[in-house]
């Protein structure tokens, strides 16, 4: 098993759900997660981007899931079929003092639970946790993320090549998704790693998301994501030094079709007598880019009595939890890597039994 | 090396295969969320690509110009009492605009409605022209979207957009609210005179709640505005126009007038080029030269095309025929909810092909006319048939057709007794301004009081002559002991009836005096008993000679302007006329009260004084005249209304009947009192809608088919009898005739004949005709006439009709309203009739609870002033000469070859001058036998209930001073042929044949000499207007006349008697009789003086052998002397002055004794000697 890293795939999915949830509950700031320190990226709609660039999409990156911090130990314990584990999660921005931008710190909790069939087959059940610290008063701050209910297929390659098949559907129990009418969100990924040698792991991935709603829209107005297209890339070298130690990077892109407004079929008798101006600067709604980057140090703590752990801190840029970094919007928006809104620090707490 | 297990990597794909299926068939069906709504829907938007269209390409692929809207402006709902009702404002449910082709111009600020007509094409490159705009809204230019975040997603947030430039966003936002009139503009006439009465500063508009509706499928949209404008309580002339709604709204503290007006636009069809087109439906405009003399034979309504011709310059026009059209499969017209079901039957019934419903009688004349198109009737919610009730409106598309709709044709029915009473039935057009096309009509139905109007008039007169038919009365007629048979009709009114109306009549008695046939001799007799019974000689040479009596008022030409002419009837003048009918009524109000018209009556200025009110009488009655007229031509000139007195039946007593009908079993039984007056109710209906239907058909009045007798429709009956279907030629016609009820409904033989002559012809032919109409009279099969005629000949040949309309009215005796009768005898005859009838219930209160008198004058005004037109028609065209001339040149001949025709034509001429006699002879006795009529019969005071001061019997004194002007005055001839203008005709002078000079003269000598009952300033008004209109010189004829009034006046005795002893010196009177001349071979030696041989009325021959009489007068110390042959009126008065003064004779008929009698001899001799 190998250690994954803060940037999981599924935090591409999770960033294009993002986009598209309630942008003004997060001010912009509250992208959602990724595994960051877990085992493997989580799922589910976050808070969702801020209009005007908020929109956190991310391309997740790192390593493909199932890179497994035990390999790198190399301690061979025994299979178990099954496993459970947690992260804790907690980001702050690297600029406290801007304005427009109310959610500056985030904690995210996770807890997954996984059961693999065959050597080759594996699936999970995931579930998050939010905790913003602004909220309207009498809320806590914390709100659910959706569940997420997967299966993996890992497909041995030569050439120390090792490829992972991934299809998963979603439970909309986020606020988010629920304010987006979302049903599931069914996704395939593909990803593809391979080690050099005994302290370099390398991996590319792509995921392809189609989003099942009730509605085009969210109850907010925006509209929702259609299909979402994802790739990215990472390594990550343990320190031949000290084996438990590791750093990384990864980077990703990512784009996301949205619906089409549709004056046809509104439903509101306004529009339906009135119909609508079509507009000549946008004349189809725009295709979302998205682009993320991070590095990261990871430490493997002891196993105690068969309960791993490690912790991860690293400095990003397009961490879904925060929402879109670096949007490029059709040209509204250019690449701007260390956006105030979204380059952070972030630790990661994660533990598996 | 590969170890990858084939079936579990197969596993996988068929699991991602079948999830990526499964999604996108789930992500299909994922539902649009009702947007955020951030625009009012109370705002009303509309697309600019909608409103204002670049239009379809042109042949060389450019756009063509915007086709514009055709806007259909209609008055929807009124508040009521209706104060506007009346004719010169229109303003009732149902005002339409007569369509208007419009388009529209979008400013920053302002949505304006542009006339589409240009008179001409400008130079663009001159930029000199910019269109009319009519009407403007405000509005705000915006774009309408989904709100797009500055990422440039779109969200479904729906709002107003306005980032681009004003003039390309999208959409306007109107508001229609407005504190002005100014959406009157598709009516200029209305907005013009509504203008005089309403405070316009204080009116406000404001939008229908939903009715704003766009429909842009179908090219349409509508909407509708309330409107309310405060009225105007202060201008007399208002007031007279409010009529008795004005009174009605005041006596219930209304002063506001609220209406809804509706604006309906669609776009219309588009013009495309006929060569070449493909559209078989393409309308073909119909156009008729300006004097094509198929216009002597129909009367259709013109759509005058008006431009400027581009290669002259000059101003241009064609005139376009207004119809329907029938290259389409249906002309559908649509029962508005409310319409009677019982009256539906006019117009459609179960058999599509019955000829006595509109639908089957006009489908037979369209189909002789070899069109495509059928007219078909639908109830609003049918779709396709009569009753098929498809139009549920359970679906947007299956709407029922509202009334308003510019695309719809409606038949309305209004019955709230509170909005107006000024006409019967009204047909409007929406007319294509290109092509004169009928693209919509409405014909709408006013259901005044017609029981009360008719029924109840019919019974009150009747009950004056002892034979009510007591319709109040719950108990039924009786019936007869024998069964009838179809076609059966039983007098209502017995010939006794006649006999009573006329032996009670004081006007009839003292007409029959006048006219040399007394009551003892000859019974009693009425103004029938006078006309003549022609043959069938004259028939032929009047029927021919008819249609050259036919004149235009040159003022209703639109193409030649005479002099002074353009502003006659142009809008400022009718308010000016509105104004001075204003003031002819309060002079009527006062001269009814009692009062003096003039001042100083008596006194050195009386006589200027009287004649500065007559003259400005005569020009008021002038006026009153001209001005329904006016109104008609100027303010609602698309407008054509029939008003309720327009179908009077005067004599219906004698000639309706109660008729032999089938029960609902199909037996045959006499109508009962109920069904007599409910047939009289429907049958009059019946008539209203053949008629205003006639008017959507195209067909204009002709009121020339009264007079038509050889062209009245016939029917049989199921024995086999003829009978009259109608007494006109056509339904068109204001006809008086009794069978105006009770008719038998179809389109009349004219009425056929001009319905498929416009609708069989596209464009006139090559051929040419010979008869007055410019079809053809020849026999020669081969002889082509130019237009396709289906009805308009028999087997004899070309059918000749008469026509004539509205402007031919006030130059052509013949064309009139309202009257009955084919010849003048039989006409005067009929309106005498009228007159009589109506007295008994213009002059009494009777039942009524609300008696209106307030334009009693009009009444006698408009029967006196028709009256006098004949004359002119005798003396210009009716004269020997004239008529042998005439005779000649249309070619009628000696029936008899061997006889000859100028013996023949002197034969005839003796009938026409015959029957003119006859004709005129009535109307001076009638002038008379009203100026004659004592207090006793009719008295000239209006009377008032001493103690409630209602007026319980209107006096008579209007009819009087009408009749006194109307037979002493001379009077322009502008009542016919216009090339007769600058004569002018004194009714008594120069004029016919001796019978009528006799009776002529009589009359106007008791006008002015004769002892009447009336006030004390009538009688010198008489005189003042003999005296200035015999002197006048225009006066032709008799120049003796003038005398009748003259005398010799001597302010000293010696001139006095100087004046005689030159005559007996002038005349050797001492020759024969040397003693009572002694002296007289010269006046100084002379002692002759006539006081000494008068008798004991001053009266004696003189020296010149004439019979004298003389007279001093003592408050003037002038002496009097007045020959009695020539000096006949003055003769009178100072006889009369005599008798009661010298005499002591006084019969107490100038009251206040001396001075009383003296008085007149005054103002004779004032007003003789003033012209003198």
């Amino acid at each position: 098993m190998r250690i994954s890293t803060r940037l999981g795939v599924l935090g591409v999915f999770f960033g294009c759900l993002a986009l598209t949830g309630t942008a003004s509950a997060a001010g912009g700031g509250g992208a959602t997660q990724a595994g960051k320190g877990s085992a493997e990226g989580r799922g589910g709609a976050g808070p969702g981007g801020a209009p005007g660039g908020g929109g956190g999409s991310t391309s997740g990156v790192g390593p493909s899931e199932g890179r497994n911090p035990d390999v790198v130990r190399s301690d061979v314990v025994a299979k178990k079929p099954w496993e459970v584990g947690g992260t804790w999660e907690t980001h702050r921005l690297i600029r406290q003092n801007d304005v427009n931008n109310s959610s500056k710190n985030l904690n995210v909790l996770g807890a997954y639970a996984q059961y693999d069939i065959t050597q080759y087959d594996r699936v999970k059940v995931r579930a998050f946790l939010y905790q913003r610290f602004i909220a309207d008063d009498g809320e806590t701050g914390f709100r659910f993320d959706d569940m997420i209910f997967q299966y993996t297929r890992t497909i041995p390659l030569p050439q120390k090549f090792t490829a992972h098949a991934t299809g998963w559907v979603t439970a909309p129990t986020s606020f988010a998704s629920q304010k987006q009418g979302l049903i599931t969100a069914p996704r395939l990924a593909l990803d593809l790693s391979k080690q050099f040698g005994e302290y370099v792991t390398a991996g590319v991935r792509t995921s392809g998301d189609a989003l099942i709603y009730k509605y085009r829209t969210s109850e907010g107005g925006n509209y929702n994501p259609k299909y979402a297209l994802r790739f990215g890339a990472d390594v990550e070298v343990v320190m031949p030094f000290h084996k438990a130690l590791s750093i990384g990077a990864g980077a990703g892109t990512g784009y996301t079709w949205y619906y089409e407004p549709n004056s046809t079929n509104d439903p509101n008798p306004q529009v339906q007598r009135l119909g609508v101006t079509g507009d000549p600067y946008y004349s189809t709604q725009p295709i979302g880019q998205t682009y993320s980057g991070e590095i990261f140090v990871r430490y493997i703590l002891p196993n105690i009595i068969g309960v791993k752990s490690d912790i991860v801190i690293a400095a990003a840029d397009g961490d879904p939890s925060l929402g879109s970094v670096s949007v490029l919007h059709d040209g509204v928006a250019h690449f701007y890597p260390g956006y105030r809104q979204t380059a952070e620090v972030y630790g990661t707490l994660a533990i598996r039994y | 090396m590969s170890f990858i297990p084939s079936l579990p990597v197969s596993r996988s794909l068929v699991a991602a295969i079948a999830l990526a299926i499964g999604s996108s068939v789930a992500m299909g069906c994922v539902s649009d969320r009702p947007s955020r709504n951030g625009v009012f829907n109370e705002n009303q938007y509309l697309r600019k690509a909608f409103l204002v269209r670049p239009a379809d390409p042109g042949p060389d692929g450019k756009p063509l110009e915007d086709t514009g809207w055709l806007l259909k402006a209609s008055i929807m709902q009124v508040s009521t009492p209706n104060l506007l009702g009346g004719a010169v404002f229109g303003v009732f449910p149902g005002t339409e605009n007569g369509g208007a082709l419009v388009r529209f111009k979008i400013t920053q600020d302002k949505l304006e409605m542009v006339n589409q007509r240009e008179f001409s094409t400008a130079v663009a490159a001159e930029n000199t022209r910019v269109p009319e705009v009519m009407n403007a809204w405000p509005l705000t230019n915006v774009d309408l979207k989904y709100r797009v975040n500055l990422d440039g997603e779109k969200t479904n947030f729906y709002e107003e957009n306005q980032e681009l430039s004003w003039d390309v966003r999208q959409w306007v936002k109107l508001n229609f609210a407005k504190n002005d009139m100014s959406d009157l503009a598709p009516f200029p006439g209305m907005q013009d005179v509504l203008a005089q009465c309403v405070d316009m500063a204080n009116s406000t508009v404001t939008l229908v709640p939903n009715s704003f509706k766009v429909d842009e499928r179908n090219d349409y949209f509508e909407w509708t505005t309330e409107m309310t404008f405060p009225v105007q309580l202060t201008n007399q002339a208002c007031i007279d126009q409010y009529g008795l709604r004005g009174r009605d709204a005041f006596n219930i503290g209304k002063y506001n007038q609220t209406v809804t007006l509706k604006y309906s636009m669609v776009r219309p069809e588009r013009l495309t080029a006929a060569p070449g087109s493909n559209n078989l439906e393409q309308y073909v405009p119909l156009e008729v030269g300006e004097k094509d003399p198929i216009r002597h034979k129909y009367g259709f309504f013109d759509w005058i095309a008006w431009n400027r011709d581009t290669t002259s310059g000059l101003v241009a026009a064609r005139q376009l025929v207004i119809r329907w059209n029938t290259k389409k499969e249906f002309i559908t017209w649509y029962f508005d909810p409310g319409f009677p079901e019982g009256y539906k039957k006019f117009f459609v019934s179960a058999d599509p092909n019955d000829v006595g419903t509109v639908m089957g009688h006009t489908n037979k004349l369209l189909a002789d006319s070899g069109v495509r198109a059928r007219l078909r009737f639908l109830n609003a919610n049918d779709k396709d048939t009569f009753g098929d009730k498809k139009l549920a409106g359970d679906s947007p598309d299956n709407q029922p057709v509202q009334y308003g709709d510019v695309r719809y044709s409606f038949l309305r029915w209004i019955s709230d007794p509170d909005i107006q009473d000024f006409f019967a039935g009204v047909t409007q057009f929406v007319i294509d301004p290109r092509t004169g096309e009928s693209v919509s009509s409405s014909i709408a139905f006013n259901d005044f009081a017609i029981k009360d109007y008719y029924v109840q008039r019919i019974d009150a007169y009747l009950q004056t002559v002892g034979a009510s038919l007591d319709v109040n009365s719950p108990d039924p007629w009786k019936d007869p002991s024998a069964t009838c048979k179809d076609g059966d009709t039983m007098p209502i009114v017995q010939a006794k009836v006649a006999s009573n109306h006329n032996g009670t009549s004081t006007l009839y008695a003292k007409m029959q005096q006048y006219l040399q046939k007394p009551v003892g001799t000859f019974g009693n007799l009425g103004p029938a008993d006078f006309t003549v019974k022609q043959d069938a000689d004259f028939d032929r040479a009047y029927y021919a000679l008819l249609p050259y009596y036919v004149y235009a008022d040159p003022d209703s030409n639109p193409f030649v302007l005479r002099e002074g002419g353009q502003g006659v009837y142009g809008p400022g003048q009718v308010w000016k006329m509105v104004q001075d009918e204003s003031e002819f009524h309060q002079t009527m109000a006062k001269i009814d009260q009692g009062l003096s018209p003039y001042e100083d009556v008596t006194g050195p200025h009386g006589l200027d004084n009287a004649l500065g009110f007559l003259n400005r009488f005569r020009d008021l009655t002038n006026n009153h005249k001209k001005l329904d007229r006016a109104i008609a031509s100027m303010i609602h000139p698309y407008m054509h209304f029939d008003a309720p007195s327009a179908f009077s039946f005067e004599q219906i007593m004698a000639r309706d009947a109660r008729h032999c009908v089938p029960d609902a079993d199909g037996n045959l039984h006499w109508e009962t009192k109920e069904e007599w007056t409910q047939n009289l109710i429907d049958t009059y209906w019946s008539q209203v809608a053949w008629h205003e239907f006639g008017h959507s058909m195209g067909l204009a009045h002709n009121f020339m088919a009264s007079i038509d007798k050889p062209n009245f429709p016939h029917y049989k009956d199921k024995q086999g009898r003829d009978h009259t279907g109608l007494y006109a030629s056509s339904v068109m016609e204001y006809n008086a005739a009794p069978d105006r009820i009770f008719w038998h409904a179809g389109w009349a033989p004219y009425d056929q004949g001009a319905i498929s002559w416009i609708y069989a012809n596209d464009a006139r032919g090559p051929g040419q005709g010979d008869s007055i109409s410019g079809q053809s009279a020849s026999k020669d099969a081969k002889f082509v006439p130019p237009w396709k005629d289906p009805n308009g000949f028999n087997a004899t040949g070309e059918i000749q009709y008469l026509f004539c309309t509205h402007q031919h009215i006030p130059y052509t005796p013949l064309c009139r309203q309202g009257d009955s009768g084919t010849t003048p005898s039989e006409i005067i005859a009929n309106q005498i009739d009228a007159y009589e009838w109506q007295y008994t219930w213009r002059n009494f209160r009777k039942y009524r609870k609300l008696w209106d008198n307030s334009q009693y004058a009009a009444a006698p005004a408009n029967t006196i002033i028709d009256m006098r037109r004949f004359v002119s028609m005798w003396i210009f065209d009716w004269n020997s000469g004239e008529l042998t001339d005439s005779l000649r040149r249309i070619g009628i001949k000696n029936p008899n070859p061997k006889g000859s025709d100028l013996q023949y034509y002197t034969q005839l001429s003796n009938k026409f001058n015959a029957e003119a006699s006859a004709a005129n002879q009535m109307v001076g006795a009638f002038h008379k036998a009203v100026i004659q009529q004592a207090s006793g019969e009719r008295p000239y005071r209006t009377v008032y209930d001493k103690y409630y001061g209602d007026v319980t019997q209107q006096g008579i004194i209007l009819d009087k001073l009408f009749a006194m002007q109307g037979w002493v005055a001379m009077w322009p001839t502008d009542n016919y042929d216009p090339n007769q203008a600058g004569s002018y005709i004194a009714s008594y002078s120069g004029i016919g044949d001796d019978s009528y000079t006799t009776v002529a003269e009589d009359a106007v000598d008791s006008m002015i000499g004769g002892q009447y009952d009336v006030y004390p300033y009538f009688v010198p008004l008489a005189v003042a207007q003999f005296a200035q209109d015999t002197h006048s010189p225009s006066f032709s004829g008799r120049i003796d006349v003038r005398d009748w009034i003259g005398g010799h006046t001597f302010t000293r005795l010696p001139d006095f008697l100087d004046y005689f002893r030159d005559l007996a010196v002038q005349t050797n009177a001492m020759a024969q009789n040397p003693t009572l001349y002694a002296g007289c071979t010269a006046v100084a030696t002379c002692t002759y003086d006539p006081r000494g041989i008068s008798d004991n009325h001053n009266e004696f021959l003189g020296p010149d052998k004439r019979l004298w009489i003389w007279s001093y007068v003592p408050d003037r110390n002038q002496w009097v002397a007045v020959q009695k042959e020539r000096n006949t009126a003055s003769y009178v008065i100072v006889r009369n002055y005599t008798d009661d003064v010298i005499a002591q004779l006084d019969d107490g008929a100038h009251p206040g004794g001396a001075y009383g009698a003296l008085l007149p001899m005054k103002y004779f001799l004032d007003s003789f000697n003033n012209f003198n």
